[in-house]
């Protein structure tokens, strides 16, 4: 199982931080193929229900980005016997990091893409205005 | 149990659990019995870390997840 917080900014090559099949969390690149290279550490911490990714300065997210949670899990063999999946995978909307952090206020008509493999940036050319 | 996807002050959306076969998404939504309970992710919060700089991810699902670190140390995978 991997849960991993994609972050896109306006333009250019998308970065993650992940917490791994191990249990480890790592930075990396984020490709569109939902294939994640790292580049460094992180922390990430479970407890129950409720997972806290970190996302470190260093990535350097600012209020344009914007952030998705995607959770997956997968097997060397299918799940059931009557359907043919070897993993499941899920995700919030993608939204505009200034909308969650608070520091830029959301529209009637600001976007929000719903799919996990939406990578589409040109659903974002109307990222939220600054508050 | 399918996934709805919440996003904190946003609007409740989501295409729920999809099935992956050999990597790649199916376009098929997972069955209610079929998908894997640590599918249900129900609320997510991003929220700037005041003290160290960066953000915090907050994933809140609707039953407790499997963690793979015992003390700190990997202890699966």
């Amino acid at each position: 199982m991997t849960q991993t917080v994609v972050l896109r900014p306006p333009s250019g090559q998308a970065q993650a931080v992940q917490i791994q099949a191990d249990g480890t969390t790592a930075v990396g690149t984020y490709s569109d193929n939902r294939a994640f290279a790292r580049t460094g550490d992180s922390e990430g911490r479970i407890v129950g229900n409720v997972a806290v990714i970190h996302v470190p300065a260093s990535v350097g997210v600012t209020s344009d980005w914007t952030v998705q949670a995607i959770v997956e899990v997968t097997a060397d063999a299918p799940f059931h016997r009557n359907r043919p999946a070897t993993g499941y995978v899920a995700g919030t909307s993608i939204a505009s990091v200034g909308w969650l952090a608070g520091d830029a206020q959301a529209t009637s008509d600001t976007p929000i893409a719903d799919r996990v493999d939406d990578t589409r940036t040109d659903r974002w050319s109307g990222t939220a205005a600054a508050a | 149990m399918l996934a709805g996807s919440l996003v904190l002050g946003g609007t409740v959306v989501g295409d729920g659990s999809l099935e992956v076969v050999d990597g790649a998404i199916t376009r098929e939504t997972a069955r209610f019995d079929d998908a894997p309970s640590e599918l249900s992710l129900r609320m997510f919060t991003f929220v700037p870390d005041r003290d160290g700089g960066g953000y915090s991810a907050v994933l809140r699902y609707r039953v407790p997840i499997v963690s793979c670190t015992s003390g700190g140390v990997p202890s699966c995978g």
